[in-house]
C-alpha cells in the first residue's frame, strides 16, 4: 500500500512537473458565445459520413488487440468497422474510466495535463462534478457547437424528460451521454427453482409471510443449507436489494417520494424490515455466509442446488441456467419484489437510472478539430448509426425479421466465443459508449428475458436522479462516505446478529450525528434544482 | 573539537583525491536517491493542501487551520479511534504470536538428525511464502464458509457451523494466524543461516561439560543468534503501524469492519476509491511519523541493552 502510494504519488509530481503549462489554464466556460462558421463543412446541412479519412482522433480506451480477436470477428470487429463508417482514425491511449467511478489510471490521465480527444469519463462521480470538469479545463461545454451533433442535439431537444436527466442545471451539456432504454432498467432480481416449489407443494410466494413459509420449507423439508441466498453488500447498493425491502416502503439509500427526498434506515418502516431479515437469518432461511461470500459463489450456490432463491445479475442467472442445460428438473422462474399483504403492488425493485454518468464521451479543451470530434460521437446518435452501434452489421451479424432486428446464429449460437453476449460486444457495442440504447437483452435466450420480466417495478417513481451539486455541496456531499461505511457495518451487524436490535436508536443517533441531515438537506437541494431544470 | 572537524575535513579531501573514480561512480546512485526517492517525498506537502488534480499539487490551495485541516478532520471522525486501535492490535499479535514463530522453527530444524527429512520439511514450511495473497486469501476465504474445511472439522467435534470471516470476534486470529503459517517457513531462513553460523566447537565443548540438548540450546544457539534476533526485531517494529492493506482487503467485509478496519485499509479506502487524495496522504503521513518513532525507539532501546542497533 506505502509502496503503491508513494509509487502514485512520485508519478503524480514527476508528470505535474512536466505539464506544468499543460492543463492549468482557465479555458473553462467562455462568456463569449462561439460562432460556427457557415462554410465548416462539419456544420453543413449535407453532411454526410463517412468523412475523408483524413483527421485521427486520440480516446482514453484500449482495443482488443487483432491477434486477441477470434476468427469468425475478423473483419467484422466494431472498433475497426466504425473506422470505416465515419472515416475518422482512433487512436487508442488506454486508461479509460471505469464504467460507475473515476479509476485511478484516469486520475493519472488528468494530473498529466495531456488529454485525448475524446475523454471517456464518468464526470458525475468525479470530485466536484460535471462543473468542475469544465472550470478545470477538461472538457468543454457543448451547447455552442450543436450544429456539429444534430443527431443528440435532436432527440434531446425532442425528448424533455431525457434532456433534463443528461443536463447540468443551468441547461449546459457537458457529454454525449450513456442513455439506457427505459424499458430495461432493472437488471437483477430474484429466481426461485419452480422444482423445489413444487416438491414442497407450494405457489411462487408473494406476500412476506409466503415467502418466509416457502423458506421455512425448502429449510426443513429439502434441507438447503443457504435457502435464499445473495452478497450482503446488495442491501447497500443502490436499490440492488429494494425487492426485499419494499413491503414497508423503503429501500437503501435515497429514495424520492413526491418532492421529498428520503433516507431509507431513518425511515420508519427500516427498522422492521431490519428486525425481518435478522430473523430470517437467525433461523437460517438466508445464506449463513452472507458476509463473505461474492458474485461468483452465489451463482455456483445457485447453480449446485445448494440456494433455492437467489437475488442475482440477469447474467448469472442465465450462467446457472446454462450450467443446467442438461438437467431437465432445472427449472428457474423468475420473483417480483416481496409485498406486505396478498394483492398489493410491487412498489420497489432494481433499478438502474437511464443515465448516471458511465460510459459516456466528452470532447476535451485540447481537441483540435472539435467539428470531426463531434461528428464521430453523434454517429451513435443518427438512425444508421444507432442500429449498428446495437446489432453490428446488416447482413453479417443480423437481419430484419418482419421488421424486428434478428442476430444471425454468429451472435447467439457462436461455437468460438464463451456467450451470446460476448459475442454482441464483438460485432456492437450497445451498452457501453456514449449512445442511446435500443436494446440491450435480445441476444439473451427467452428463458431469461422471461424471467427477467417479472423484475420490473414502479421503481421510476421512487428512484433517486442523477443530480449535479454545486461546490459547497460537495464539501458536505463527502461526510456521506463514512456515513455509508457506518450504516453498512452497522445494519449488517444488527441483521447477522453480532448486535442487539435495542440498539437501532443509538445507531440513529450515530449517524444523524456524522452529518446525515446535512447530506439529505443537499441531496433534497440538488432534486429540487433537477426538478425545476 | 575544532582542530578535529578541520582533520576530518582534510581527511575527507583526501580520501577524494585518492579515490575520485570511485566517488565519480557513486553519482548515480546519489542522483537515482535525489529524483526518485527524496524529491517524491516532497509531495507529502499534499498532505496540508486541498489537492485538485487540474491545478497539480504545487498549485492547490493550502487547507484551513494552517494546514492541518485534514489531521484534524481525522482526529475528531469516528475513524481514528478504531483504525488505530485495530492496526496497533494487529501488529502486536503479529509481533507477539508471529515474531518467535521462525526461531523456534529454526531451532527445531536444527536439532533434527536426519538432513533429509530436514530438507523436506524446510521445503513444506516455506512453500506457503510462494503462494500469492490473492490465492491465500481465497483459500482462506473459502475454507471459511459455514460448510468450508474449518468448519468441517470442528463439526466432527459436535460444534455448530459458524461463518467464521463475518464473526468480527475471530478476524484478528484468522488474521495472524494465517500469516504466520504463510511467513514462518521463509522467515526461519535468516535465522538458519545464523545458527549455521556458530561455531561447533562450542557444542562440543559443552557436550564434554555435560550439557544436554536444552542447555545447549539456552546457552549458545540463542545468544548465537541474538544480534539477528534484534535486528529483525527492530525492523518488524518499524513495520508495526504498517499493517498491509491487500490481505485485510480481500479478507474483511462491513460486519467486521469493527475488529479489521485498519489506518491503511482507511488509507486505500479514502484515497483511492472515494479519490481524497490530500486527506489520506495525511492520514498515512501520520502513520508514517508513527512508524519512523517506533524504529527510533526500538533503537535506542536495544543499543542501550545489547549494544546492536541499526543506527
Amino acid at each position: 500500500m506505502k509502496k503503491f502510494l508513494a509509487m502514485l504519488l512520485a508519478a503524480l509530481l514527476v508528470v505535474s512537473c512536466f505539464a506544468c503549462n499543460g492543463g492549468t489554464g482557465d479555458a473553462g466556460k467562455n462568456d463569449s458565445k462561439v460562432e460556427i462558421d457557415a462554410n465548416d463543412p462539419y456544420a453543413a446541412k449535407d453532411f454526410a459520413y463517412p468523412m475523408d479519412g483524413t483527421v485521427t482522433l486520440s480516446i482514453n480506451m484500449t482495443k482488443t488487440d487483432e491477434a486477441e480477436l477470434p476468427n469468425w470477428v475478423k473483419g467484422h470487429y466494431f472498433w475497426d468497422v466504425i473506422e470505416e463508417k465515419t472515416g475518422i482514425k482512433l487512436e487508442y491511449i488506454g486508461s479509460a474510466s471505469k464504467p460507475q467511478e473515476t479509476s485511478e489510471e484516469f486520475s493519472l490521465l488528468l494530473t498529466s495535463g495531456e488529454y485525448p480527444d475524446i475523454m471517456q469519463a464518468n464526470w458525475i462521480t468525479f470530485k466536484g462534478g460535471p462543473s468542475a470538469a469544465i472550470n478545470d479545463g477538461y472538457i468543454i461545454a457543448l451547447n455552442d457547437y450543436k450544429a456539429y451533433f444534430p443527431g443528440l442535439a435532436g432527440w434531446l431537444e425532442s425528448d424533455e424528460e431525457a434532456n433534463k436527466t443528461v443536463s447540468m442545471d443551468d441547461g449546459t451539456w457537458f457529454c454525449f451521454p450513456n442513455f439506457g432504454n427505459a424499458r430495461e432498467t432493472s437488471g437483477t432480481g430474484f429466481a426461485i427453482r419452480q422444482d423445489y416449489l413444487d416438491a414442497i407443494g407450494e405457489e411462487a410466494p408473494q406476500t412476506v409471510e409466503e415467502w418466509y413459509n416457502v423458506l421455512t420449507k425448502f429449510k426443513n423439508e429439502l434441507n438447503l443449507t443457504a435457502p435464499l441466498t445473495f452478497e450482503a453488500r446488495w442491501f447497500f447498493l443502490e436499490y440492488a436489494a429494494a425487492g426485499l425491502s419494499s413491503p414497508w416502503g423503503v429501500c437503501y439509500p435515497f429514495f424520492v417520494e413526491g418532492d421529498d427526498v428520503k433516507f431509507g434506515p431513518t425511515e420508519e418502516g427500516y427498522k422492521e424490515f431490519v428486525t425481518e431479515m435478522a430473523k430470517w437469518y437467525a433461523e437460517g432461511l438466508i445464506d449463513k455466509d452472507l458476509a463473505s461470500v461474492d458474485k461468483s459463489t452465489v451463482q455456483s450456490k445457485f447453480a449446485s442446488g445448494e440456494a433455492g432463491l437467489a437475488l442475482q445479475q440477469i447474467r448469472n442467472i442465465q450462467n446457472c441456467l446454462k450450467a443446467n442445460a442438461e438437467d431437465p428438473n432445472y427449472q428457474v422462474i423468475g420473483l417480483t419484489s416481496m409485498v406486505m399483504n396478498e394483492g398489493d403492488t410491487p412498489e420497489m425493485g432494481h433499478y438502474n437510472n437511464p443515465f448516471n454518468g458511465g460510459c459516456s464521451t466528452s470532447i476535451s479543451t485540447q481537441c483540435e478539430n472539435i467539428g470531426a470530434c463531434a461528428r464521430f460521437l453523434d454517429y451513435a446518435y443518427t438512425e444508421e448509426g444507432a442500429l449498428f452501434f446495437a446489432y453490428g452489421e446488416e447482413g453479417f451479424a443480423w437481419d430484419y425479421v418482419d421488421g424486428t432486428p434478428t442476430f444471425r446464429d454468429i451472435v447467439t449460437n457462436n461455437e468460438e466465443t464463451p456467450d451470446a453476449q460476448a459475442a454482441r460486444y464483438f460485432v456492437a457495442q450497445f451498452a457501453n459508449f456514449s449512445l442511446h440504447a435500443l436494446d440491450t437483452r435480445s441476444h439473451m435466450g427467452a428463458e431469461v428475458l422471461e424471467i427477467q420480466k417479472s423484475f420490473e417495478t414502479n421503481m421510476n417513481k421512487y428512484s433517486y436522479p442523477t443530480v449535479t451539486y454545486t461546490e459547497d455541496e460537495v464539501k458536505t456531499i463527502s461526510k456521506w462516505n463514512d456515513i455509508d461505511t457506518t450504516c453498512r457495518e452497522r445494519i449488517l451487524g444488527f441483521i447477522l446478529g453480532n448486535e442487539d436490535l435495542a440498539n437501532w436508536d443509538s445507531f440513529i443517533e450515530e449517524i444523524n450525528g456524522m452529518g446525515l441531515q446535512d447530506v439529505l438537506k443537499v441531496r433534497q437541494d440538488a432534486y429540487t434544482r433537477f426538478k425545476n431544470r | 573539537m575544532a582542530t578535529n572537524k578541520k582533520g576530518r575535513g582534510a581527511e575527507i579531501r583526501l580520501d577524494f583525491q585518492k579515490n575520485k573514480v570511485v566517488y565519480f561512480m557513486f553519482v548515480p546512485v546519489v542522483i537515482f536517491f535525489l529524483v526518485f526517492h527524496y524529491y517524491p517525498m516532497s509531495g507529502i506537502i499534499l498532505a496540508f493542501k486541498d489537492f485538485k488534480p487540474a491545478h497539480g499539487i504545487w498549485g492547490s490551495a493550502f487547507t484551513g487551520m494552517f494546514g492541518f485541516e485534514h489531521f484534524v478532520t481525522f482526529f475528531s471522525g469516528v475513524h481514528a479511534q478504531r483504525t488505530i486501535t485495530n492496526t496497533i492490535l494487529i501488529s502486536l499479535y503479529q509481533l507477539i504470536f508471529g515474531f518467535p514463530m521462525p526461531i523456534i522453527l529454526a531451532i527445531m530444524l536444527n536439532e533434527l538428525r536426519s538432513p533429509k527429512f530436514k530438507k523436506v520439511m524446510q521445503t513444506v514450511t516455506y512453500f506457503p511464502h510462494f503462494i500469492s495473497t490473492v490465492v491465500v486469501c481465497g483459500m482462506i476465504t473459502e475454507f471459511c464458509l459455514s460448510d468450508g474445511l474449518f468448519n468441517q472439522i470442528s463439526g466432527f467435534f459436535g460444534a455448530e457451523p459458524i461463518s467464521m470471516l463475518s464473526e468480527p470476534g475471530m478476524f484478528r486470529t484468522i488474521y495472524v494466524a494465517s500469516g504466520i503459517w504463510q511467513a514462518m517457513g521463509w522467515d526461519s531462513i535468516i535465522y538458519l543461516a545464523a545458527i549455521a553460523g556458530i561455531d561447533t566447537q562450542l557444542y562440543e565443548a559443552a557436550s564434554l561439560d555435560g550439557a544436554g540438548r536444552f542447555k545447549k540450546i539456552w546457552h549458545i544457539t540463542l545468544p548465537g543468534i541474538k544480534s539477528t534476533v534484534v535486528i529483525l526485531l527492530i525492523m518488524q517494529i518499524g513495520k508495526m503501524m504498517s499493517v498491509g492493506s491487500e490481505k485485510i482487503l480481500l479478507l474483511y467485509n462491513p460486519s467486521t469492519y469493527k475488529t479489521a478496519d485498519v489506518i491503511s485499509t482507511y488509507v486505500y479506502r479514502k484515497g483511492l476509491l472515494d479519490q481524497d487524495y490530500s486527506y489520506s496522504t495525511a492520514v498515512n503521513l501520520f502513520n508514517s511519523v508513527i512508524n519512523f518513532a517506533l524504529v527510533y525507539f526500538a533503537n535506542a532501546v536495544s543499543r542501550k541493552l545489547t549494544e546492536t542497533s541499526l543506527f
